[in-house]
């Protein structure tokens, strides 16, 4: 049979794990082994998920999306109202969601409660919002250069930014830090350092072009993550995600000496 | 016949059927009158007994089927604080009657109340349930649900000397 769909909204709580799985199709996916509904007492209730049918279920397939979160009532419910134990282990009263819906309840051992798993909500959401590309500076400005010439190429923009979101109910701070720039220089050429470059008389990021033309160049930033739950401890996220940047062009000219009678 | 006339049919029924059941009812505990006033004066004073995990479930399923067909709430949120699941039990029942209807059904039976485990304790209980019939204001019944056994998973906690029930979920 099929477990009622439930959705509940909780409020931020003690702690939380999360684990982004799948699992196979079917309405009776979600179902765990719940008895039937019975009267007003069984409406009411959701279904009670042992930890292992939890892990098996949430860990096979690649049809839904799968976390728990830690069970909170508007910050009100204390970590003694949440014990629960399971074949002997003591945990804590988790709600399962399925894709986002609150499908029934199961009892975390505590050595499970941890943030740990918490980083693979965050991982996917890292590269799910948008990040800013960095800006391009040339010099010389107004998109001409020249020729045989150390053109400096910059960007100003390398602190690192934060984004709020919500992950499995809880607050997370999610921080990228720019950490590799690749400098294209439209000739086929690319730069890839962790300066951002710097601007002119303190050459860092230079290009000499050989030929004249017009080529488009463009600065891609990579940004490395990491987040915090709450007021808790910044926590690497183990992947990088790189933001193209905007193109931009760039003449490059030749320069003749001219004499000019004063 | 009313339904609180049922629902005390029902919980006089397994007091009478005791030794014919694996699992009785206790009997219900009402509280002396003025005129039942012992004739003798206790010689010290008794140290009342603490309430075992078990009697308390069976109090709480009491209190459960009497907010359903009473539409109070008050006893039955006192020995639930905490429990999200009663909550929605509650805010059904408070739904129901707000909107002038009621709950007919005849009362729960405990067909089976097993530990599962000690800390926190936690009980399987087996609720053997009549049909139950939402009334709406004018008399009309607006939902049935079949008779049969729910099958819970109770989690009880504590406050000072009292227990109460943090969570119930089906299993």
């Amino acid at each position: 049979m099929s477990a009622p769909v439930i959705a509940r909204v909780s409020a931020s709580a003690a702690m939380c794990i999360a684990a982004v799985v799948a699992v196979p199709v079917g309405a009776g996916a979600a179902s765990g082994s719940c008895s039937e509904s019975i009267g007003l007492w069984g409406a009411s209730a959701t279904c009670t998920w042992s930890y292992p049918e939890y892990q098996q279920t949430s860990s096979s397939g690649e049809e839904h999306t799968w976390y728990v979160s830690v069970q909170s009532a508007n910050g009100g419910i204390r970590r003694d109202d949440l014990m629960c134990t399971e074949n002997g282990q003591t945990g804590l009263w988790h709600d399962v969601f399925m894709d986002g819906v609150d499908v029934g309840d199961v009892c975390v051992p505590d050595a499970e409660v941890d943030e740990v798993n918490i980083g693979e909500m965050v991982i996917r959401r890292f590269k799910d919002i948008a990040w800013p590309d960095s800006n391009l500076v040339v010099q010389p400005p107004k998109g001409k250069t020249l020729v045989n010439f150390e053109t400096n190429f910059y960007t100003l923009d390398s602190i690192p930014i934060d984004q709020t979101v919500t992950v499995a109910n809880r607050q997370v701070v999610i921080r990228a830090v720019p950490t590799t720039y690749a400098f294209h220089f439209g000739d086929g050429a690319v730069t890839r350092t962790a300066s951002p470059g710097r601007p002119h008389p303190d050459l860092d990021v230079t290009h000499v072009y050989e030929r004249v033309g017009t080529v488009e160049v463009r600065l891609d930033t990579t940004y490395s993550g990491e987040y915090r739950i709450g007021d808790g401890d910044w926590v690497d996220i183990p992947d990088t995600l790189t933001v193209t940047g905007e193109p931009q062009d760039l003449e490059v000219v030749e320069a003749l000496p001219q004499l000019v009678l004063e | 016949m009313h339904v609180r006339r049922l629902l005390a049919l029902s919980l006089a029924v397994p007091v009478l059927l005791a030794g014919c059941s694996d699992d009785p009812e206790p009997t219900p505990r009402m509280p002396d009158s003025p005129s039942s006033s012992p004739t003798t004066e206790p010689t010290e004073t008794e140290t009342p007994e603490a309430e075992s995990p078990e009697d308390f479930i069976r109090r709480w399923v009491k209190a459960g089927d009497e907010m359903q067909v009473t539409g109070e709430t008050g006893e039955f949120r006192d020995m639930s604080r905490g429990c999200r699941a009663c909550e929605d039990l509650i805010q059904n029942v408070r739904r129901i009657y707000a909107d002038g209807g009621r709950i007919e059904f005849a009362g729960t039976r405990v067909a089976r109340l097993n530990s599962v485990g000690d800390e926190p304790p936690t009980f399987e209980l087996d609720l053997e349930t009549p049909e139950t019939r939402i009334v709406d204001d004018s008399g009309q019944t607006t939902q049935t649900y079949p008779s049969g056994i729910g099958k819970y998973l109770i989690t009880l906690g504590q406050r000072g000397e009292d227990w109460r029930v943090t969570h119930y979920g089906r299993r």
